[in-house]
């Protein structure tokens, strides 16, 4: 029996050009790619486009990456460039945001808990629109995702010192949102 | 039962509650169609190749949206620069879109001296750089012309090839700096409309090859209609921004008009026109004069076409999609408006019907409903006079609500023709008629719409009820 390949060395075939082993990796990182930038950026389309940007750039790059043991971080940088781009894009557009329930959540313990929180995220969605990109990457890659500063540091390519800085400055201003928001 | 999680009214926004907002936030389905989208795309763009996805999701493929990845680390101030004194290639062209092509410092030199003074086209070649991004804190809701904007790609054009930006990396951290020109630059501005690829799009993270200067001839224009919306610390700084419509010359290659397609005001989704850009430049070209030159087309809704030109748009179905397109050459032969001068316009088609619903530019400026004309009207050949208009077409006059008024005219009265209401005091009263609309006397006033027929004599009756439906709302002045 022919045991799929994993982690480090689906990175690394993905690497050399093998396409099955790349869609592999979509598959399995793209819910949490969308999630990520959904988080940053509020909104739904624009989380899709940033989502598969990410991938179409991991594609083209993967033959430069160094280090495949941080894959996972390179990855997560490149979605946050993406969240930056699509939030360009969209400051251009201007265009307004799909309903919220209009979109499903994944599982039922996703639904049981998005609904819990529903209201703090209706509260959150626009508090974050006040944030700079870089407040919002920091604080999705916290909240969001439970990275550790040091993994934070790591994505965003700045010293552990200055993500600790940063996560607090954006704690700080995320706060005033909220209060304005509320 | 389990209870489920509490949340008091004064929780505070600790981290548990903030974990759960924004696993909230988070909790949707990725589209289906999106892994499978984005294979293509990745697929179909190749690596190491010049070019874009031929499919973006939920995009046209004529969208032109510029989405790129984009290096971003630790911004380091004050390194040293490096300048080329080479202004121009031998391959630059001299002209583009019927317009010369000026350098970066005649360019700003016009700009000082207050020539051109309205939104009229200009061609500006020299060296763009796609600058790194910087943070900075929220601003007002209409950030786009006020330097320093949140989130922003800066792109700069500098006169002479300059190094602005500086990449060091290394196995496991990178730094990229950036640095004012030494010679004559200008900040690029894209707004709604019209955004210009970057530099270098297949570029990523520290990559140097994204941030390198890339000669390029730039149509755009300053004194924006949009910079009204500055605050007013920030008004002059945007009405001297030089906004980007087109990129028209990159690298030795020509390239044809900036196509932009913006969003749905309903769905948030991106606008499915039914008109190909082929086939809205197709159906502009009768009314066009053969000279002009097509630069740009932007996709927009009904509703959003104020956020292009800076003003009002005509009545209608706010979903409705529009097609704003901006020109070079001579004024156009349809709507027939009092063009005063000027070598560049705007005309606006309708998706749906093919028909034109506005024009500008070419000098003309629409007057607003309720304003009165700063200069008698010009006459026009074959008889006509010019009446007071705005830039749209579609829509009709009317007399205020529950009002009813008569058409008076004089080919002497500076107004040429104007409204009368015997409950009103004075009972004369200017009004603003729609694009194209103009006078003659045969030899009593004759109204005359964009197509020429006669649509309202002397002593008609206007009984209106301005503000609601589809016609455009024409306020008398008093």
């Amino acid at each position: 029996m022919v045991q799929a390949p994993t982690g480090r060395s689906l990175v690394d075939l993905a690497r050399s050009g093998d396409a099955a082993a790349f869609e592999s990796l979509v598959r399995s990182r793209m819910d949490a790619m969308y999630r990520l930038s959904l988080a940053i950026l509020g909104d739904e389309a624009d989380a899709a486009d940033a989502a598969q940007q990410t991938f179409v750039a991991v594609w083209r790059e993967l033959p430069h990456l160094r280090d495949l043991d941080r894959f996972d971080a390179w990855l997560g940088r490149i979605a946050v460039n993406s969240c930056r781009m699509a939030l360009r894009a969209r400051g251009r557009r201007r265009i307004r945001e799909l309903p919220m329930a209009e979109l499903g959540a994944t599982d039922e313990a996703t639904l049981a808990g998005a609904a819990a929180a529903r209201p703090d995220a209706e509260i959150l969605r626009p508090a974050i629109r006040r944030l700079s990109l870089d407040q919002r990457a920091i604080l999705a890659l916290h909240h969001l995702e439970d990275r550790p500063v040091s993994e934070i540091a790591e994505t965003l390519r700045i010293p552990v010192g200055t993500a600790k800085s940063r996560l607090f400055n954006a704690r700080a201003a995320l706060a005033r949102a909220l209060r304005q928001e509320e | 039962m389990k209870p489920g999680p509490k949340q008091p009214i004064d929780e505070p926004w600790d981290d548990e509650r903030l974990g759960r907002a924004y696993r909230g936030l988070a909790a949707h389905a990725v589209p289906a169609d999106l892994v499978g989208a984005t294979l293509e795309a990745a697929t179909t763009t190749g690596r190491g190749r010049f070019g874009r996805p031929t499919r973006r999701w939920a995009v046209p493929a004529f969208a032109a949206s510029a989405v790129a990845v984009v290096a971003i680390a630790v911004l380091v101030a004050s390194l040293a620069f490096r300048t080329s004194p080479s202004p121009a290639s031998a391959g630059r062209p001299t002209t583009v879109d019927g317009l010369a092509v000026q350098t970066v410092s005649q360019a700003l030199a016009a700009e000082a001296a207050g020539n051109p003074p309205d939104d009229g086209l200009v061609a500006i070649g020299g060296w763009l750089t796609f600058m790194p991004l910087h943070s900075c804190p929220y601003q007002s809701p209409h950030p786009e012309l006020e330097p320093g904007a949140c989130d922003s790609l800066d792109l700069v054009l500098t006169e002479n090839h300059e190094d602005l930006v500086t990449v060091v990396t290394n196995s496991d951290s990178g730094t990229i700096s950036s640095h004012p020109a030494s010679g004559p630059s200008m900040m690029v501005r894209e707004l709604e409309g019209a955004m210009i690829e970057p530099p270098n799009p297949d570029s990523v993270v520290g990559s140097e090859a994204l941030y390198s200067p890339h000669e390029a001839v730039l149509v755009g224009h300053f004194h924006d209609a949009r910079a009204a919306q500055c605050s007013a610390d920030q008004r002059a700084a945007c009405e001297s921004a030089f906004v980007v419509d087109q990129l028209a010359w990159f690298d030795g290659r020509t390239l044809g008009p900036n196509i932009w397609i913006g969003g749905d005001p309903s769905t948030g989704a991106v606008l499915q026109p039914r008109l190909t850009p082929d086939a809205v430049a197709a159906a502009l070209r009768p009314s066009l004069d053969p000279a002009d030159m097509v630069v740009s087309m932007a996709a927009t809704s009904l509703c959003g076409i104020a956020t292009i030109t800076g003003g009002s748009g005509p009545g209608g179905n706010c979903a409705d999609i529009l097609w704003y397109v901006r020109v070079t050459g001579p004024a156009p032969r349809f709507p027939p408006m009092a063009w005063a001068a000027g070598a560049s316009g705007w005309m606006v088609m309708d998706d749906a019907t093919g028909r034109i619903e506005g024009a500008g530019g070419w000098g003309f400026v629409g007057l607003a409903p309720g304003s009165s004309p700063a200069a008698p009207l010009p006459t026009l050949p074959d008889g006509l006079f010019a009446l007071s208009t705005t830039n749209w077409l579609r829509g009709g006059i009317c007399a205020g609500t529950g009002l009813d008024a008569v058409i008076y005219g004089s080919p002497t009265d500076p107004h040429v023709a104007w409204i009368e209401n015997s409950f009103s005091s004075p009972p004369r009263m200017e009004i603003v008629w729609p694009a194209g609309y103009r006078a003659r006397f045969d030899p009593n006033l004759e109204i005359l719409d964009a197509n020429g027929n006669v649509v309202m004599r002397e002593g008609d009756t206007v009984t209106g009820d301005c503000g609601g439906g589809d016609g455009f709302v024409f306020w008398p002045s008093r």
